[in-house]
């Protein structure tokens, strides 16, 4: 079993905002419990604790049209309330938050809800044109501050699973 | 009044320095066809229920800005939890305008659930400064004119009835270029905005 890295959650979320990440918009995972709690606490972001994850992609949105830098925070099963607003917003009128998804059912042992969706995760996000970049564990901030400005436009969906964070 | 009218009429109330934010269907149609040069203007062609978390984001990045969504009874229905999201926020600069006919009309006229909910009265308990329902276009003069003075959220839900409207063609900007000209509108307005925010597939 891969031990956590020191601080993995600082070092992503500072990784985030050096790629000028300043709106957060999201819907908690357990997963991703560090990352929300340091999005909460940030008086220098906007932070949006939504209600559903398609409100919070819609809200991300209008804040880009707003000249801001907004991700998405969310768990795998957040695609399925998604679909539209990921298709008919994001991907027609090309507007690219970027987007950090709690990986649940990325193993073979989890609760019944998250093995419906841990498998189709990767495809799911293709299908919804997102592109999908699977955090390793132990993960390099530059490496990933360099995937982030390679695909700036393509909303990167950054799939973190267990035990890389919390 | 009509939908139509109710919706020309709130845009004849603007000064053109807001943005308007309007749901899929009919009611971006007709606000396309008033005045489809408009640059201020971002048309919701799918993602229904989303007009107003749209809103909510704009609304946030640019607090300076007044922002204006007019969708109908059926999109604000679908996304109920955008109002308590709103309310919560309490975004000074948005106005909420419902134009409720009681109908799906762009899908048949099909009936929604509105006459049985109080949108206002929900709206008002979700964290809204204020919300009116109205059937009247003075009504609907006055209540406009005091909400572009007024810190908000404001909620208008204007009780309007549809027979045999003519429908407006569709819009026929292609989506980016709906996003494109608003954002350039914006960064126009705004020199201080980001242009790394013109995201290019």
């Amino acid at each position: 079993m891969a031990e956590l890295q020191s601080d993995a959650p600082g070092l992503l979320y500072r990784t985030l905002k050096s790629s000028g990440v300043d709106f957060v918009a999201g819907v908690p995972c357990s997963l991703l419990a560090p990352m929300f709690a340091l999005a909460a606490n940030d008086p220098k972001i906007i932070y949006v604790p939504a209600v559903r994850e398609d409100i919070a992609v819609a809200a991300a949105c209008g804040s880009i049209l707003g000249g801001r830098k907004p991700a998405v925070f969310m768990q795998n099963s957040g695609l399925g309330t998604c679909g539209d607003v990921l298709l008919t917003l994001a991907s027609m009128y090309q507007i690219s938050p970027l987007f950090v998804i709690g990986w649940r059912g990325c193993e073979k042992k989890d609760s019944p809800e998250h093995v419906m969706f841990g498998p189709r995760t990767v495809a799911l996000c293709r299908q919804l044109n997102l592109k999908p970049y699977v955090l390793p564990n132990p993960f390099s901030p530059s490496r990933l501050r360099t995937a982030l400005r390679r695909n700036e436009g393509a909303r990167t969906a950054i799939l973190v699973g267990a035990r890389i964070l919390s | 009044m009509t939908s139509k009218d109710a919706l020309s009429h709130v845009l004849q109330l603007l000064t053109g320095v807001e943005v308007v934010i309007t749901s899929n269907g009919y009611i971006s149609r007709h606000a396309y066809s008033l005045a489809p040069e408009a640059p201020n203007r971002f048309y919701m062609l799918g993602s229904m229920g989303m007009a107003s978390s749209i809103a909510l984001g704009l609304a946030l990045a640019q607090p300076n800005r007044q922002v204006v969504v007019i969708e109908g009874d059926g999109n604000i229905l679908m996304s109920f939890g955008t109002l308590p999201q709103i309310g919560h926020h309490r975004p000074k600069n948005l106005i909420h305008v419902v134009l409720d006919n009681a109908r799906y009309e762009t899908t048949g006229g099909q009936t929604t659930i509105s006459p049985s909910v109080e949108i206002a009265t929900v709206a008002v308990a979700a964290g809204y400064q204020r919300a009116e329902v109205l059937t009247s276009r003075t009504e609907l003069t006055r209540i406009m004119t005091e909400a572009k003075r007024e810190d908000g959220p404001t909620l208008i839900a204007v009780r309007v009835s549809d027979a045999g409207e003519e429908i407006a063609p569709r819009v026929s900007l292609a989506p980016p270029e709906i996003k494109n000209r608003l954002q350039q509108w914006l960064c126009a307005a705004n020199p201080s905005q980001r242009s790394s925010s013109t995201g290019k597939q």
